[in-house]
């Protein structure tokens, strides 16, 4: 029965999806950043920077597109209502969050491939993956793992009545911080570490060592950390969902009206 | 079917320390089938009731049970029990169709995915939108819109359904039709408790009403029998161009009051019975003449007072 609600939001978010495209934007804008970044890297003639801004750029189309739907569907749901009628709803809210997130995510798949697709056509860029499993594996862990944040995500916006004034500082801080485009040694000294701290971070680290490394045998670690995180970013926001939900029952500061 | 026993929540004020008591001591019994009213003012506890009857908000004090269960300690329980429908455009996706949103509701609602197209076939059919049911919600009339959200509230089967407002803004053609599916809903057994301002809507759709005011229950009663609570407003309705005879009339005990309804036309207000006050005017030739009970609305504003937007 759980599957059924899971499927049933997951449906219901790519028809809306369908019926008004213009949300998922990010499929447009990915292309575009796309072509501006690898058109740098070309001018540059830094040879080696060329896969990380593939890399970079996809995850950046794949996370953007997820934070904005997140944010843009909480407050949606809030003010026309349906967010009540969600939390007072027999299926527990969690899972619905979870069903229409597998769809946001499925379409911000989309505009990783984008990425890799105006790279290979547009720039003539060869992106064979040396290592296709630790590939796959990377991909897959990736979307876990953006799954799981965006759990989190649209629980804590919930919370708050500004969930899309959040938005704009969780993109590109994020990929600069997390050296998502650019290898960690173009940033700061100081502000190196931080990068490990965020998830788009091992992702890129995962995606550009199995397109160019040589050799990948470290790397165990860092997919089992990136589906660990994925997995307790859905526990997470699933429990933190739960909270709000009783929190907006005591306080009765229901949601709606 | 529903009850509650000195049910009472009371809000924390943001803006000051106080607190607002909107719900006190309230204590209501709805039989199973019954259509119960919920009349009130603005800000009287009405919505309060209702969403802790829907599982929304927790009470402060008290308790309520739907189905025997406690709103509190089994709310998955009374969220499978109660089917909620809010008046209004709000609650719906409107840029999916009629179809999709009720397929969706259905899951919600824990059916499976072909008991949910089931029903949803079903209820599209029997509210009147089976032949739009693919067009965007977006495109619908104010009544069309109202009828979906009907719809979504029974997608479930719930034994109980709770209306808040729902012909709030319809035209009267759309309202009309809106009470005729309430009262199918009435005949099909449904335990139904709806909240509404509109006293037309409450007489006639409603086995009992209940009048609420700043959170305490005021009185239950069969709105038809509502008059027994202002019997000194038992009213003669009359006929006569004889000003002294109305002058005359104003004078007596038996008389709070006469005022002029039209040309020609009177209204008197007895004092308790209206048999002097009826002798009275036939013994002196005034044959047109009519009794009147006090509608609700007068009841209602007898109780509530004339407030205007004061909450």
């Amino acid at each position: 029965m759980n599957l059924e609600v899971l499927s049933a939001a997951t449906r219901m978010q790519f028809s809306m999806v369908v019926r008004r495209p213009s949300e998922a934007v990010a499929l447009v804008t990915t292309p575009l950043l796309s072509t501006v970044v690898l058109s740098i890297v070309d001018r540059s003639r830094h040879e080696e920077l060329v896969v990380p801004a593939v890399v970079g750029t996809s995850l950046m189309g794949l996370w953007t597109l997820v934070v904005t739907q997140v944010g843009g569907l909480v407050d949606a749901d809030r003010w026309m209502g349906r967010l009540e009628l969600l939390v007072i709803a027999p299926a527990p809210l969690p899972l619905v969050v979870i069903g229409r997130l597998v769809a946001i995510v499925s379409v911000g798949a989309v505009a990783f491939a984008e990425a890799v697709v105006v790279a290979v056509v547009g720039f003539g860029v060869e992106f064979t993956p040396r290592h296709p499993v630790l590939f796959a594996s990377a991909t897959l862990a990736t979307l876990v793992a953006v799954t799981g944040a965006g759990a989190v995500l649209s629980a804590l916006f919930v919370l708050s009545r500004a969930a899309s004034q959040f938005q704009a500082a969780l993109t590109f801080p994020l990929y600069v911080l997390g050296a998502v485009v650019f290898p960690v040694d173009v940033l700061p000294e100081w502000a190196r570490p931080l990068a490990d701290l965020v998830f788009l971070h091992w992702s890129a680290v995962l995606l550009r060592d199995a397109v160019a490394a040589p050799e990948v045998g470290g790397n165990a670690a860092l997919l089992l950390a990136l589906f660990a995180f994925g997995a307790a970013g859905l526990a997470a926001g699933a429990l933190i969902t739960r909270s709000v939900e009783h929190r907006i029952r005591a306080e009765g500061t229901a949601v709606m009206a | 079917m529903i009850e509650t026993r000195s049910l009472g929540r009371v809000y924390r004020n943001r803006n000051s320390a106080g607190q607002v008591v909107a719900l006190d001591d309230f204590t209501l019994n709805i039989t199973e089938g019954e259509v119960h009213g919920l009349l009130g003012p603005n800000g009287a506890g009405k919505t309060t009731l209702v969403k802790i009857l829907a599982t929304a908000v927790l009470p402060t004090s008290g308790n309520a049970r739907v189905c025997g269960h406690d709103v509190m300690a089994e709310p998955g329980a009374v969220r499978a029990l109660v089917g909620i429908v809010f008046g209004g455009e709000r609650g719906l996706y409107t840029r999916l169709s009629a179809r999709e949103n009720l397929y969706f509701w259905g899951a919600v609602a824990r059916l499976s995915r072909g008991a949910a197209r089931r029903r949803t076939t079903e209820l599209l059919g029997r509210l009147g939108l089976a032949d739009r049911a693919d067009d965007p919600v977006e495109r619908y009339s104010r009544g069309m819109k109202q009828r979906l959200h009907l719809a979504r509230g029974l997608i479930g089967d719930p034994p109980v359904l709770v209306l808040d407002e729902p012909t709030v803004g319809m035209d009267p053609v759309a309202t009309r039709d809106f009470r005729a599916l309430v009262a199918d809903l009435r005949g099909a057994g449904k335990t139904i408790l709806l909240t509404t301002h509109d006293m037309a809507e409450a007489e006639q759709l409603c086995d009992r009403v209940s009048l609420i005011d700043k959170g305490t229950l005021r009185f239950t009663e069969d709105p038809r029998r509502i008059g027994v609570f202002l019997d000194r407003h038992d009213a003669v309705e009359f006929e006569t161009d004889d000003e002294q005879l109305v002058t005359a009339l104003s004078g007596h005990d038996f008389v709070v009051a006469v005022e002029q309804t039209a040309p020609g036309r009177w209204r008197a207000t007895g004092r308790g019975a209206v048999d002097p006050l009826l002798r009275w005017l036939v013994d002196r030739g005034v044959t047109r003449l009519r009794t009147e009970r006090p509608t609700l609305e007068q009841v209602y504003l007898h109780f509530v007072g004339d407030r205007g937007l004061r909450l």
